[in-house]
């Protein structure tokens, strides 16, 4: 049997240079569907459009992505990660707890704001029992204190600061969880079947790059999405006689 | 040959204002114990009908125009109960590239008093760009029905999402707490009306919002089931619990604004009876 050679990784002819990357391998486990903070069981909203006829295949889920997920990243949720982080990152906890009563207040749909702030405080419980940090201590703090909820952004947020992770590859993680949820979510609700689920999502990736670069001029004042058919749509489904998600 | 073009001409500006506070009188008569508007803001003869102080609220100028602006301050003390209607719509007309038009309202409302504001719809013209700033403080016991209504455009000529820029921020605390915090910049030129033409479906572009708030509104399923059931063809409808329990929030999306009006009217009785109140006949 032929013996392969054991070279050592610094002999190796081009070998990768990983200091700067020990974030990734933490944010990879805490993003993967693995993460147990119940993702799989939210839709955002997308049953109701199912069940309402407006998202029925790969066409219209990717027509969805882009009328509705896209504008609420680009103009609510990456530019609060990004205030979110940019607090934690100063450690000013007052910020945090004024963008966390913001992010409450921003959802008018009872079952997104419930999805939100579920995902965040599981999210907090397992960080900070995983990884206990002196910022995650204050966190824990706070909402012990009932000062913040908190809500998934937040606490996302302060776990990549505290993984040294980049802002845009904190933005980047984040939208390719919001584009994901629904692709996973759309197999359960529509004819799509896991190739068409992954085509979708490959289509509605190559325009990411352009949304968090949009995303990064939007200003406090305004910040936020306006989704009058998605809000009508959750606002409905919380009525739903049957579904199949929360939310 | 000169091609330079001539300066534009200088409008003047209209920067009006309504500053007006509405109490109960020793025998429990409300009226306005302050009053105080300009121009663009003209308000009719408060009339009391037994139950709630009436007061309409008229823009006697076109519209809104590049540069104007206007700003209310609204305080119904405890005990009181207002009625704002503003029965002619309100609308935002085209400007020049870098103009716009902006109207800033504040609306306070004390233990035990009740405001509803029932405007008529806001039409966001042709180029037009228009800033709202909408703050409502209630003091907990207060109650509230408010309607905010928004048309894209002059929709029976065809002129749908051609605004430059809506900027519109609301709040709305209730005893302190932020119960809702909506805002948002729509530039239809640049992707951001998108959740608003409905892409997925068929247009329903006339939105009403309705906030409520009231210790007597609770999860009464069949009162919200209800308020759901009016969904119809050329109605979308929903309801849901704001982020302070005693706050509600009803969203109607619309093909026609006759539709969406009659959905109002219905959500606005339901409201009414369920509170125990009597509504005011807006007389329009």
């Amino acid at each position: 049997m032929p013996v392969r050679s054991s070279a050592t990784p610094s002999e190796s002819p081009n070998p990768i240079s990983t200091p700067g990357l020990t974030w990734l391998a933490s944010m990879l486990q805490t993003t993967d569907p693995l993460f147990p903070i119940g993702s799989y069981a939210h839709s955002y909203g997308l049953e109701e459009l199912c069940a309402s006829g407006e998202v029925k295949d790969a066409a219209t889920l990717l027509k969805f992505l882009e009328s509705v997920v896209f504008l609420n990243l680009q103009e609510f949720e990456l530019p609060y990660l990004r205030f979110s982080y940019i607090a934690a990152e100063r450690n000013d906890f007052e910020d945090i707890c004024q963008l966390d009563e913001e992010i409450n207040a921003s959802k008018p749909c009872k079952e997104l704001r419930q999805a939100s702030s579920s995902q965040g405080q599981q999210r907090l419980r397992l960080i900070y029992k995983l990884r206990p940090t002196d910022r995650f201590e204050a966190l824990h703090e706070l909402k012990k204190q009932k000062r913040i909820i908190p809500h998934h952004i937040t606490i996302f947020a302060a776990e990549n600061v505290d993984l040294g992770t980049p802002l845009d590859a904190t933005l980047m993680s984040w939208t390719y969880q919001a584009l994901a949820a629904p692709c996973a979510a759309s197999l359960k609700l529509v004819r799509i079947g896991q190739e068409g689920a992954q085509t979708v999502l490959t289509k509605s990736l190559r325009q990411v790059a352009t949304l968090i670069q949009r995303s990064q001029s939007i200003d406090r004042e305004f910040a936020g999405a306006f989704l009058p058919n998605l809000d009508v749509a959750s606002q409905r489904h919380e009525h739903a006689y049957a579904r199949l998600f929360i939310s | 040959m000169d091609t330079q073009l001539p300066p534009p001409i200088e409008r003047p500006r209209v920067a009006g204002h309504l500053y007006a506070t509405c109490a109960q009188d020793a025998t429990g008569k409300c009226i306005l114990s302050r009053k105080d508007f300009k121009t663009p803001i003209h308000i009719s003869k408060p009339y009391w009908d037994g139950h709630s102080l009436l007061l309409n609220l008229m823009c006697p100028t076109a519209g809104m125009l590049a540069g104007d602006s206007a700003e209310l301050e609204v305080k119904v003390e405890t005990g009181a109960s207002l009625t704002l209607s503003n029965p002619s719509s309100l609308r935002i007309h085209k400007m020049d590239p870098k103009s716009e038009a902006s109207w800033t309202q504040s609306f306070t409302v004390a233990k035990k008093a009740f405001l509803e504001n029932n405007p008529e719809w806001l039409i966001l013209q042709g180029e037009s760009a228009f800033t709202q700033r909408t703050t409502i403080d209630l003091t907990a016991g207060a109650e509230l029905f408010f309607i905010e209504a928004i048309a894209p455009g002059r929709i029976a000529h065809q002129e749908a999402f051609s605004f430059r820029q809506f900027r519109n921020r609301l709040s709305l605390r209730y005893d302190g707490k932020l119960a809702l915090l909506e805002k948002h910049c729509i530039e239809p030129k640049y992707g951001t009306a998108t959740a608003w033409k409905s892409e997925l479906g068929a247009a329903h572009p006339f939105y009403v919002s309705i906030l409520l708030a009231s210790a007597k509104l609770d999860e009464d399923k069949q009162f919200w089931r209800e308020i759901h059931e009016l969904q119809c063809h050329g109605i979308k409808i929903g309801a849901s619990q704001l982020a302070h329990s005693q706050c509600w929030c009803i969203k109607i999306l619309a093909a026609d604004p006759i539709a969406a009006r009659r959905a109002v009217t219905e959500v606005r009785q339901r409201f009414y009876e369920k509170i125990g109140r009597r509504p005011s006949s807006l007389r329009r």
